[in-house]
């Protein structure tokens, strides 16, 4: 917090003008959202972060398809062309980019790539910064696992398509490699253009006597007791705290900054769970 | 007069020695000359995944950074699991399932699920070891595992199994009755509590146009390295297998393979994986572990070639260019302190559509973060990477820098008048 308040004060007097038409931008993760306001963050969600605007009405909710490569027209594409959209028709000046777990990825695309598409240097020069929610940044296991196997699983199945390149895409040594050669901000690479700030899940309560358990949903809980086997102790249940901490700097962790010190999972850190919501808005 | 008008152009000079300085570019090693690819001969040039038509430039500080590390260093994966293709026919009469610890993670997915199928039940699934049935600890259906982003297919089912190092026999008796007996499935077991990794170890995960992939795997506890029977393949891009790899053993407990005869292609179906398929004793204990890890391979459709100059604080390359498309240049600008250290000061990138023939792509020198660093020269611009931005691959990656020496030119007095 020390850092992002050190940063801020600079942008402020060097950069910002005081005269900033300031935004922010939801994206979402791996999947294909068409109302992803409804259905990915909630209205509530939104609504309470957006109030941290001078102008609640700067806001954008990405709707994408993420299921493809991070590089995909339908991913980074889109995701370029309604930040440019929503920055030309607002006229912002100053953007926040609040993000969650793969959609960290197409962000970092954006930034560590300004040279693949004529619009992403505007959109970079634009940003503040990045709140990366739960970013799958080194991938995670979970995805290994329904990837890999033997040629008939992985080729046949390849083949016939069930499985998406998002999710092929966020295996391990998949990550490792595109760290290594196409994104930034990972040790000992170049850092991003921007600020790339993570909050990070630590752990699942799926006790149903457990207050942590329900906001967001209690629908994980069984599932979890067999997921977590692949995930190490410290995780929100579908990606370690190694990954989500990977690229960029870590603003904090759940336990830190939540109330009560409550932990959040991986859905509950795009959903206005246990004052996350109340923190991103006053960051705006 | 005359001494105003002196005044006026020793002014000017000075202002345009501080606002334009210029540098000498000069290659802290020639940059190896890559063979390019014939593009007559290149068997599968993908659709432009990149069309994108402007040339754009970009660059942004590093100032303050740490220093930069060579990214091109191997992989180690490691694995604690096994895969198993079956069909309704073989789960109606039982299949075996080593494990080597207290708990399997067993997950069964259809791969043909149709109509008719249905979702496999706690209740349908029996799990045997020693002649005693074992008891489900845990079962989730496709919904339950789907609810954790788990991204498991439809009709999958997961259970947690308490077991001891031994065989299970996993048997749905009920299997080709309420499925069709060719109905394929994958089964999958993973054993978090093993002592028992499979390692596979990439040399780097970049590799050159024709420098050879060399693989290394070991099967390890805490005895150490265990011989084990091994078989492994190659997968380009799209998935299809393209190669098989022959392990060799070592002394050491590595099994060691390569492979040269891989030629490069788009990336923008994927990555390249290498599969490997191992199975073990171990003081008659049965261990069964399968591996996979991921590589590019560069396609040169184009090459950096000796030709550099500086111009309107401006760095040069030239390209030989094999094949038409969008290509973009990166490189780290760094300043040299007092100890002889690389600083970076700003990263350098500049992407634009090149013709078949002679080409260059210019990396704009940024002034104001170059007098920011406080560095006086010389520069180096290294880190230089090479893309294929059109095909989504790693064209060239150079071991060699570009030094950039301040011009100072002396004022001659003769310049006055």
């Amino acid at each position: 917090m020390k850092h992002k308040l050190g940063v801020l004060l600079c942008l402020l007097f060097l950069s910002t003008p005081l005269w900033a038409n300031t935004g922010v931008a939801f994206v979402h993760g791996t999947g294909h959202q068409t109302n992803a306001a409804s259905d990915y963050w909630t209205w509530s969600n939104i609504n309470s972060i957006r109030q941290g605007l001078p102008n609640q009405s700067n806001y954008v909710v990405i709707n994408c398809n993420f299921e493809k490569y991070m590089w995909d027209s339908a991913a980074a594409g889109c995701l370029a062309g309604q930040l440019t959209t929503f920055i030309n028709q607002k006229n912002i000046t100053d953007m926040v980019v609040i993000t969650h777990s793969n959609g960290g990825n197409v962000m970092r695309w954006i930034m560590s790539n300004p040279t693949w598409d004529s619009r992403y240097p505007n959109i970079i020069n634009k940003i503040r910064w990045v709140n990366a929610l739960a970013p799958s940044s080194k991938g995670t296991p979970l995805a290994n696992a329904v990837m890999q196997g033997n040629v008939f699983e992985s080729v046949l199945g390849w083949i016939l398509g069930y499985k998406s390149d998002a999710v092929r895409m966020q295996q391990t040594s998949w990550m490792s490699y595109y760290n290594s050669q196409y994104l930034y901000g990972t040790s000992g690479r170049p850092s991003l253009p921007k600020g790339f700030w993570n909050v990070v899940g630590s752990d699942v309560k799926s006790s149903p006597f457990s207050g942590n358990a329900y906001c967001g949903g209690y629908a994980q809980s069984v599932g979890l007791e067999i997921t977590q086997n692949w995930l190490s102790s410290c995780s929100d249940g579908f990606l370690e705290c190694s990954s989500q901490a990977g690229a960029g700097s870590t603003w904090f962790y759940d336990t830190s900054r939540t109330k009560s010190g409550r932990v959040l999972n991986h859905n509950q850190s795009r959903r206005n769970c246990f004052n996350l919501d109340t923190i991103l808005r006053n960051d705006i | 007069m005359k001494l105003f008008k002196n005044i006026t152009i020793l002014s000017l000079m000075s202002l345009s020695t501080l606002g334009l300085a210029q540098y000498t570019p000069q290659w802290t090693k020639a940059p190896q000359q890559l063979d390019l690819v014939d593009s007559q001969s290149l068997k599968s040039i993908a659709q432009p995944v990149n069309n994108e038509q402007q040339p754009v430039n970009f660059h942004y500080s590093l100032l303050g950074s740490q220093p930069l590390i060579n990214n091109n260093q191997g992989y180690l994966a490691e694995s604690k699991q096994y895969w198993l293709n079956t069909n309704a026919a073989k789960l109606s009469r039982g299949i075996e399932l080593p494990v080597t610890s207290d708990l399997a993670v067993i997950r069964i997915n259809p791969l043909n699920p149709s109509k008719y199928s249905k979702s496999l039940n706690q209740q349908s699934i029996m799990i045997k070891q020693f002649d005693q049935a074992l008891n489900i600890e845990k079962f989730a259906n496709t919904e339950q595992l789907k609810a954790t982003g788990m991204p498991v297919s439809d009709y999958t089912v997961a259970m947690n199994v308490i077991t001891q190092p031994g065989n299970l026999t996993l048997s749905i008796p009920g299997a080709t009755k309420s499925l069709s007996k060719d109905d394929t499935f994958v089964v999958h077991v993973f054993e978090p509590n093993s002592d028992f990794v499979l390692q596979l170890k990439t040399s780097q995960q970049q590799y050159a146009a024709n420098q050879a992939v060399k693989v290394n795997s070991q099967l390890i506890s805490q005895q150490g390295a265990h011989n084990m029977t091994i078989s492994g393949y190659i997968t380009q891009p799209n998935g299809e297998k393209v190669a098989d790899l022959n392990f060799q053993a070592n002394k050491n407990g590595d099994y060691l393979a390569s492979t040269d005869q891989l030629t490069g292609q788009s990336l923008s179906h994927g990555l390249w994986e290498i599969h490997t398929i191992t199975s073990s004793e171990v003081n008659g204990l049965k261990v069964m572990r399968d591996v996979s890890t991921a590589f590019a391979l560069s396609l040169p459709t184009a090459r950096i070639n000796p030709q550099i100059t500086v111009n309107n604080h401006a760095l040069k390359l030239g390209l030989d260019v094999a094949v038409a498309g969008r290509y973009e240049a990166s490189g780290v600008l760094s300043g040299i302190n007092a100890q002889g250290e690389k600083q970076p000061i700003a990263m350098l990138m500049s992407a634009a559509q090149l013709n078949k023939g002679q080409a260059a792509l210019n990396l704009e020198l940024p002034q104001d973060l170059i007098r920011q660093s406080g560095f006086k020269g010389p520069f180096v611009v290294d880190h230089i990477n090479l893309k294929n931005q059109s095909l989504m691959v790693p064209v060239q990656q150079l071991n060699s820098g570009i030094q950039l020496t301040p011009l100072k030119k002396p004022i001659d007095q003769s310049d006055l008048r």
